[in-house]
């Protein structure tokens, strides 16, 4: 069985094994997507599935589970209902949504760069960009650029090139993020 | 669920590794919701991007030219919010194109994570901040191998009437009767990525990884191809 589930019966290996996978089901509960996709997995349904009881586009649900295009408050609360979800499961899913633009600063710098990659910089439309952020995250963006002298959006794609490592972007983000104290 | 490795792949190690890998993935999926069983491939692959590769997948505002896009950093599938309007230009169903670009993805996520994950973006970016690797036209057709074999299982094909009629036609030395079924494979292509619920493109691509016809791509349009028979005396000519 241990061969069959982790593909190794050293102790030390599946010990590793079942250590990565709680740290990565702890990183996906702490999302408002990630604790959406665990709800749905527990309940054994597809998204399809679940986007005909939540009464939403199976894109949408898909849009959530990945933590972009998130909905507002008000259509958590509508979705919650008609799925009969608890009310500890309710506020679960409203405190994560509060987390939301946080989280994403500290991915921005990674998935802007994916998409310049992936599109080019003279396709890319950083303004679209710049308008598929939610409104928090474009305050916290420009009271940072306006404080170091960027012009935010041209320059962020340039800026967050030049981050670095992990590390320095992680830093970046706690920078840009001092502003929600 | 294992990943492969991502030394460069030849075409045969591509073609066995898909067929290979949607082996496992398609257990894995039906491990889960065994109500599955029985559907194609293209209807399952966004399942498996889902629930069995734990990647999500969302939309994003991009050009019309990019289809859709990667983020290992967050294991994100980015989808042209926009498709619809590109299906209807291509003549082909949304949901063709929206499953055929999403095994085009899973391939980058199974043949590439490694070469993909570390990039250090300050010397991956060129100068027109845009893939600035030699390997990247390469893994385009990596994935699109990997889509076209995934989509169209061989066992499937080759049951289909076209496909024994295409097997039994490439062994003829009968001119006419050759140029005469070249000139419906345009057709029959059509018919097969309706049956397999993918598009004419990637269904071409799949007859071509099983050896069933020559493919000639469009010079200016990456969409337009000609099909030519994989004759024995063709395969004679260019071995």
């Amino acid at each position: 069985v241990t061969l069959e589930v982790f593909g190794t019966d050293e102790p030390e290996r599946v010990r590793q094994s079942i250590q990565q996978s709680y740290a990565a089901y702890l990183r996906r509960q702490a999302t408002f997507g990630g604790y959406l996709k665990t709800l749905r997995r527990q309940l054994g349904f597809t998204v399809n599935e679940m986007a005909g009881y939540a009464q939403v586009a199976p894109a949408v649900w898909a849009n959530w589970e990945a933590n972009v295009h998130l909905p507002s408050a008000k259509e958590v609360l509508g979705v919650a209902e008609r799925l009969k979800y608890r009310r500890e499961v309710k506020e679960k899913l409203i405190d994560l949504l509060a987390l939301a633009p946080e989280q994403l600063i500290r991915q921005l710098s990674f998935f802007c760069l994916e998409k310049c990659a992936a599109e080019g910089l003279q396709m890319l439309d950083v303004h679209q960009m710049w308008k598929g952020f939610p409104a928090k995250v474009r305050s916290l963006l420009l009271a940072w650029a306006d404080k170091k002298g960027h012009r935010f959006p041209e320059d962020l794609v340039y800026l967050v090139r030049e981050l670095g490592d992990e590390e320095a972007r992680q830093a970046w983000a706690d920078e840009v993020l001092g502003g929600m104290a | 669920v294992s990943e492969f490795n991502n030394d460069v792949l030849s075409r045969e190690d591509i073609v066995d590794k898909a067929q290979r890998d949607r082996e496992e993935l398609v257990e894995k999926l039906l491990e889960i919701y065994p109500r599955l069983a029985g559907r194609l491939p293209a209807e399952l692959v966004a399942d498996i991007i889902f629930d069995v590769c734990d990647w999500g997948i969302a939309t994003d505002h991009l050009n019309p030219r990019q289809y859709a896009y990667c983020d290992f950093s967050s294991k994100r599938i980015f989808l042209n919010s926009k498709l619809s309007a590109t299906a209807r230009k291509l003549k082909v169903e949304e949901m063709c194109l929206r499953r055929t670009t999403l095994a085009h993805e899973l391939g980058h996520i199974r043949l590439h994570p490694s070469e993909m994950e570390n990039r250090d973006f300050r010397s991956y970016l060129g100068p027109g901040m845009g893939y600035d690797d030699s390997r990247s036209d390469q893994r385009e057709n990596e994935a699109e191998l990997y889509a076209a074999v995934f989509l169209a299982p061989k066992a499937m094909l080759e049951e289909t009437e076209e496909v024994i009629v295409l097997r039994d036609a490439i062994g003829l030395n009968d001119c006419k009767e050759i140029e005469s079924l070249n000139s419906r494979l345009s057709s029959i292509n059509e018919e097969l990525a309706t049956r397999f619920k993918v598009t004419p493109n990637l269904m071409s691509r799949s007859l071509e990884a099983y050896e069933l016809v020559i493919r000639r791509q469009g010079t200016r349009d990456s969409n337009a191809f000609r099909l030519q028979l994989a004759t024995r005396k063709w395969r004679a000519r260019h071995e």
